[in-house]
């Protein structure tokens, strides 16, 4: 991965408690699996920033080496990867991202 | 964009693979593969592997088997839920 795009993501990633990257943004989500993390942190009343990787193939990939995670979307919490969709559903159901978004 | 077409022989691939990493001698690990309408696919494995792992690394553990589905592009979506034994 380029230093730039990594100084890009954790520049990101430090402006915003909660950060997603994903496919759409949160107004216009473009993949259901976007689209359920998005309605996730909005039921949990969570303000978070979102960078749409389908307008920067090459941030599309760099945030795949960052987290060595080979799928979007992505959750960031406090700078740290949390998960795609699927255990960001997983943690909204056993309580644990009430805790963690607190 | 987030549509996926399985035939049965990639489900069985997948399946196959995912035995061989996750299932050992514990009688109580498995692996279930849905393939639901075609579009929508899912795996619940429960292993003895995942113990002491956060869910971010036991997803990993999964998606390092998965991986070469998805480099070739057949396999953009998957539903992981994995319990720790």
């Amino acid at each position: 991965m380029e230093t730039a795009h990594r100084e890009k993501i954790e520049q990101l990633l430090k402006g915003n408690k909660i950060f997603v990257f994903m496919k759409g943004d949160a107004d216009h989500p473009k993949c259901g699996f976007s689209s359920m993390v998005v309605g996730i942190l909005k039921q949990n009343n969570a303000s978070f920033g979102t960078f749409d990787v389908l307008e920067d193939p090459e941030m599309r990939q760099a945030i795949k080496d960052y987290s060595e995670w080979p799928t979007l979307p992505q959750v960031y919490i406090d700078g740290n990867f949390v998960g795609g969709s699927d255990i960001l559903m997983e943690l909204s159901q056993n309580g644990e991202l009430k805790a963690m978004l607190g | 964009m987030c549509n996926l077409n399985l035939d049965k022989n990639l489900v069985e691939q997948i399946q196959e693979a995912l035995h061989a990493a996750f299932i050992a001698a514990n009688t109580a690990e498995k692996v279930e593969i849905m393939a639901g309408d075609g579009k929508h696919f899912s795996v619940t494995i429960a292993s003895e592997k995942f113990r002491g792992l956060g869910l971010v690394a036991q997803h990993k553990l999964v998606l390092k088997e998965l991986q070469t589905f998805l480099d070739a592009g057949t396999l953009h979506a998957v539903k992981i839920k994995t319990l720790a034994l």
